[in-house]
């Protein structure tokens, strides 16, 4: 009735919850990242791994035995490459994407540190305003990433940013701490702000976008993705290519 | 036939289904802003060499800069208390193991460093 879309409308609060999963054969760097993912998510519900590689479309029921409103899918393909499904759940849209250039919390060039829980800012790059297909994905990327208000594991203060960038077709990932100097009066000076890179790094290379949860008719096909078996294959044929030179 | 493949293979741009998709999931225009805490900046990030590492990390850098300064501003508007305490100690993403180890690194390179002057 009225009066209560009325009162919904003025009162919405983001209640998402993620569900992060993986297929079976996922290696111990993807699942490092998959770890990262869940630490730097505190709204996320885990499952164990998926034993199906064919029928994606069980994650939405998984999802909504969880109460997840949105899903994350690490799927890893001959032990090397990684695909990354984001979905809102059951009914999308969803997106697959070319995971690269991955560098895991581990590491330990990224000196950052950041509060266990504490909620982010989100940073996007003007350009995914620009076109259709990156208004979907930055509202998909929005959903998932932002953390709920009232969720129970939230510490309060803000300490980090998660960026997305457009460069290259691709979207890049990266996550900094926010530092405030004090002052001689131990007052925190915003002038003076600078960040430190915690990590983890990724770069997503959208594949297609699907108006359904894991499926469905597809809204965008990328034309600048050349998967990794075609490159593979290419560079293969590139090296071949010498040798055969070198016989002659 | 790879080769072929991705020859063949069209570019599909459904302009009324992106539009679609996201009316169905977009958040409408009266969450406040707490609620997401997202900021799209006015300029577009550009990077000039995507191999370059240091020119591309600036780049996001200063993206991530931009946004957090506009958060901080928005966050003092609203009157959201959002600086950390000093004394405020609560657990953190990395361990004080791991970031023991990260100091010990940044040492290291120091030390490096003074050598080779």
């Amino acid at each position: 009735d009225r009066g209560t879309s009325i009162v919904e409308k003025t009162t919405f609060r983001n209640k998402e919850k993620v569900l992060i999963l993986a297929t079976r054969g996922i290696t111990h760097r993807y699942r490092h990242l998959m770890g990262d993912l869940k630490q730097i998510l505190p709204h996320h519900k885990s499952e164990p791994k998926l034993d199906t590689k064919d029928d994606r479309g069980v994650v939405n029921e998984v999802a909504e035995l969880q109460n997840c409103t949105s899903a994350v899918l690490f799927e890893v393909r001959k032990h090397t490459d990684l695909y990354m499904w984001l979905a809102k759940t059951p009914a999308g849209p969803s997106v697959k994407f070319h995971v690269v250039n991955i560098h895991t919390m581990a590491e330990l060039k990224l000196s950052g540190n950041h509060l266990l829980g504490s909620r982010p800012v989100l940073s996007f790059d003007a350009t995914f305003d620009k076109q259709p297909h990156l208004q979907v994905l930055k509202e998909l990327l929005s959903q998932i990433f932002a953390t709920p208000k009232t969720h129970r594991k939230v510490k309060p203060f803000f300490d980090h940013v998660f960026s997305f960038s457009v460069a290259d077709t691709r979207i890049w990932f990266r996550n900094y701490q926010v530092v405030l100097p004090s002052d001689k009066a131990g007052k925190q000076q915003l002038d003076g702000m600078t960040l430190v890179e915690v990590g983890p790094r990724m770069c997503l290379n959208p594949i297609r976008i699907f108006a359904g949860g894991f499926g469905g008719a597809v809204l965008y096909d990328n034309p600048h993705y050349v998967s990794p078996n075609q490159i593979r294959s290419d560079e293969k044929r590139e090296a071949g290519k010498e040798y055969k030179q070198k016989v002659r | 036939s790879g080769l072929m493949d991705q020859e063949e293979r069209e570019a599909i741009y459904n302009v009324d289904g992106l539009h679609e998709g996201l009316e169905q999931i977009g958040w409408d225009e009266s969450v406040i802003w707490e609620e997401g805490r997202i900021i799209t900046n006015e300029t577009p990030t550009q990077v000039s060499d995507i191999n370059d590492d240091l020119s591309r990390e600036l780049a996001f850098y200063n993206q991530a800069l931009t946004s957090a300064r506009e958060a901080c501003n928005l966050f003092t508007k609203a009157k959201v208390p959002f600086r950390r305490p000093d004394d405020y100690y609560a657990e953190m993403v990395k361990s004080d193991q791991h970031m023991g180890k990260v100091r010990e690194r940044l040492l290291v390179q120091q030390k490096q460093i003074e050598e080779s002057e």
